[in-house]
């Protein structure tokens, strides 16, 4: 999928966070992300990786993906002599479990060489869990 | 022993030689002194009666399959008697006997003797031959012309294999034009090459002529403009071949990406 959506139209229609910012979301809601990278090369297919997890503090800094919460897109890079901008969008379905602070990163497979890594960015998703309240107390009382 | 006249006034017979001249005499034989191979051949030959008193006779022929007409005739004294006939010329020459014949005692008898000659006129020699292969060679391979998804850049080198399909040796030349992008009639003029080869080719082999290397830089239609020739004194072009001699396309580098990163996210 190659799509040239322009950003600013897709973050109206939804709550939107630009890389680095958190964002809040339910199970069940699906989170879109976009992703860009310039190609050069013979037209190839890949598919996009993209998945929320939590990324190990140590080294070797594995990313342990959640599973629930990932999605692989079909994508297509055309034949280009030059470097060509692609804007690629990818809808991310949320499962699984409730939690804070995942972190988020993508990658391009089955092209040719190693696969293509995406920074990983930290602590960008909070997936809240059923109906939770918080600072219950009384405040005030008084006749009526 | 010659066979004598098919009809005749009484029996006929084979006969063996004997004098001739005696009662009939060939004044002449006309025949055409050459003719070529399928060609009609028209023979008369005027046969004269020696004697004083009438006689039958005849004419003869070996050499090719002919029948004169008329089959025998009473000739009056000293009268001279025309007989024809036709033939297909063979593809050969052709010495044509003739015998003429008097009737006497109740059978043919053998008299004179003549021949002509008839030369074969030989058929125009018609050239014959054929481009049989083009290559085009660059980076140390081969493909066959018109070849497709050249790489750019490369150095290109013409190979065209003309073959002799006549039944005697020739000696064959090429001539050829390569022209660049955007190929006839426009393009630049690459190369022009024209040669014979040393010696000769036989019947149904090929002789491979070899051009000069030329770049291929441009992306895009390359042309070639190529005829194989024989007959160096007076070359003919026996075979010609107007057409794409390849495209070039450019060079596609090796998947490479950059910049790939997460822009943004959001919840649809």
């Amino acid at each position: 999928m190659t799509l040239g959506i322009n950003s600013a139209e897709v973050l109206l229609r939804g709550i939107g966070a630009l890389a680095g910012e958190k964002l809040a979301v339910m199970p069940g809601d699906v989170v879109r992300v976009h992703l860009g990278v310039d190609y050069r090369g013979p037209a190839i297919d890949g598919l996009i990786h993209v998945s929320f997890g939590r990324k190990e503090t140590i080294w070797p800094y594995f990313f342990n993906e959640d599973g629930n919460k990932q999605s692989d897109t079909p994508v297509h890079f055309d034949q280009s002599i030059d470097f060509l901008p692609y804007v690629i969008i990818c809808d991310v379905p949320i499962g699984g479990s409730s939690g804070e602070n995942y972190d988020l990163y993508a990658k391009i497979m089955g092209v040719p060489g190693p696969d293509i890594e995406s920074e990983t960015l930290l602590n960008v998703l909070d997936v809240l869990g059923v109906a939770e309240f918080s600072n219950f107390e009384i405040t005030s009382y008084e006749k009526v | 022993m010659v066979a004598g006249p098919l009809v005749g006034a009484g029996l006929i017979g084979p006969l063996v030689a004997i004098g001739t001249g005696t009662y009939t005499g060939i004044l002449s034989i006309s025949a055409p002194a050459s003719a070529s191979p399928g060609e009609l051949v028209s023979v008369e030959v005027l046969v004269q009666n020696l004697h004083s008193s009438p006689i039958n006779i005849a004419v003869t022929a070996e050499g090719v399959d002919v029948s004169f007409v008329p089959g025998y005739a009473l000739a009056s004294g000293y009268a001279v008697q025309a007989f024809t006939a036709s033939f297909i010329m063979p593809n050969n020459d052709v010495r044509l006997h003739v015998w003429s014949w008097y009737w006497a005692d109740s059978e043919w008898h053998w008299d004179d003797y003549g021949y002509v000659d008839i030369a074969l006129i030989a058929a125009p020699e018609v050239y014959a031959g054929t481009i049989s292969r083009m290559e085009l060679e660059h980076d140390e391979s081969r493909i066959n012309i018109p070849a497709y998804d050249v790489p750019q850049n490369l150095r290109g080198l013409v190979h065209i294999w003309g073959r002799n399909d006549m039944s005697s040796n020739q000696k064959m030349g090429i001539s050829w034009i390569v022209r660049a992008p955007p190929g006839y009639p426009d393009g630049p003029i690459l190369e022009e090459y024209y040669d014979w080869e040393m010696f000769t080719t036989g019947p149904g082999d090929e002789h491979e002529f070899i051009g000069g290397r030329f770049n291929l830089d441009e992306v895009g239609l390359y042309d070639i403009r190529c005829g194989l020739l024989m007959n160096p004194d007076n070359p003919v072009y026996v075979h010609t071949y107007y057409g794409d001699l390849c495209i070039v396309a450019a060079v596609v580098p090796e998947a490479e990406f950059r910049g790939f990163g997460i822009s943004e996210y959001l919840s649809a």
